[in-house]
């Protein structure tokens, strides 16, 4: 019995882990440390970014539990205090009832109110666009662009669209805005404000995590990771593709109506 | 002068905002993590003219190393700081020029920056591989030290 609650238990910090930004070693080792500090000697444990499976041997009885991993939150928050309690729990070895609770305090933390994500999505594009070079009014058009991206993240997640649709979208309707304003207001310079701004898009933690992924020999892993960089810079690539050439198809019919 | 380093505090400015993104809540994280932005953008800047390959290399190197003892000291996952740290380095520009080459049908410049935003991939996956594998091999030495 007790041996289940340890392995349920072990399933679900795996894939709260794995959900906020931790790299599949991490994943793999903290699961380790938790069924070595309570004795379990027979143990296998195995994590691909959309999955997990542990196996725990007593005598000749097994005890197995896969756990499927569809979405992610990307809360660094969260990754820090899931890091924190598996050192607490590898220290004190406290009842499975006990780890059970204190995890779904960490899970219960609430995420950012919606007004100050918005406005960070908003800050973020406004200073990268001055980073990359921007001059004061293309940053405050980013801006609106980042809160764009935001809504149609929210958005999507809620319809559940996959990876390469959303950030299609987002690519595009960020991208409107400044080309628009280029074209037909002008003062203007719309690469500034999209480069800034497809910043927000970028897979940070894909990026950052396949690397170190490779190091501790998941290749597996690596190349799942890649795949996804990869259908994301395709997304974003398509979507902001498709605004420039939208734009610009329209000021040419624009400019055939008007000489009819 | 000011303006070859005003970069830096933008991209700090940006990887503070960038954190909030990530719903990073404890200020030393959030300055922490941005003051790595600030410093591998710092020296991307300071290695000027060695190429842009290499300046992508010793910048991530510098914000890998500072991820990996922010980590120590904080006692918490180095990918935290260094999935902030790192976003400034990433080619933004590089991609959407690319992209815009493409779409002009210049093959010749899309050719020609698709390999160069390629390479300072590449180099950003090298210079936080190197560091991270140092850090683990540091790591385990001490810990088997230790326990001798």
């Amino acid at each position: 019995m007790e041996t289940e609650k340890l392995l349920n238990f072990c399933c679900d910090i795996g894939r709260d882990l794995m959900q906020n930004g931790a790299e599949i070693y991490r994943v793999e080792e903290s699961i380790q440390h938790i069924l070595d500090a309570y004795g379990c000697t027979e143990t296998e444990v195995f994590a691909i970014p959309s999955c997990i499976i542990v196996n725990i041997q007593e005598g000749e009885r097994n005890y197995t539990k896969s756990v499927r991993i569809k979405t992610a939150a990307n809360n660094l928050r969260k990754l820090d205090r899931l890091n924190a309690l598996c050192w607490d729990i590898c220290r004190e070895k406290p009842p499975v009832e006990e780890n059970q609770r204190r995890l779904a305090e960490v899970m219960e933390e609430n995420p950012y109110p919606q007004t100050v994500s918005y406005l960070a999505y908003g800050m973020t594009a406004f200073f990268f666009t001055l980073f990359w070079g921007g001059r004061l009014v293309d940053a405050a058009v980013a801006f609106p662009c980042g809160l764009i991206v935001k809504w149609t993240r929210s958005a999507m997640g809620r319809v559940r669209a996959n990876v390469f649709f959303t950030n299609l979208l987002a690519g595009m309707l960020m991208a409107l805005p400044p080309l628009l304003l280029h074209r037909w207001v002008g003062g203007v310079n719309a690469d500034m404000c999209i480069i800034g701004t497809i910043m927000l898009l970028v897979p940070g933690i894909a990026i950052t995590n396949v690397m170190r992924d490779v190091l501790a020999g998941d290749f597996l892993t690596a190349v799942t990771r890649m795949a996804e960089v990869l259908i994301v810079a395709m997304g974003i690539a398509v979507g902001v593709a498709m605004a420039i050439t939208g734009v610009r198809m329209a000021a040419i019919l624009l400019a055939v109506a008007g000489l009819v | 002068m000011l303006k070859t380093f005003l970069p830096c505090l933008w991209a700090f400015l940006a990887s503070m905002a960038f954190c909030f993104v990530f719903e990073l809540r404890r200020w030393r994280f959030i300055l922490a993590a941005s003051f790595t932005g600030a410093v591998a953008w710092l020296v991307y800047l300071l290695v000027d003219g060695w190429g842009s390959a290499t300046q992508f290399l010793m910048a991530t190197i510098a914000a890998a190393a500072l991820a990996e003892i922010f980590a120590r000291v904080f006692k918490t996952p180095a990918t935290i700081f260094l999935i902030i740290g790192i976003i400034p380095l990433v080619p933004g520009g590089g991609i959407y020029y690319t992209l815009d080459a493409l779409i002009n049908g210049d093959m010749p410049l899309f050719v020609q920056l698709g390999m160069e935003t390629a390479a300072s991939a590449g180099a950003i996956a090298v210079g936080s591989s190197l560091v991270s594998s140092v850090a683990r091999i540091v790591t385990l030495l001490r810990r088997e030290r230790r326990k001798k």
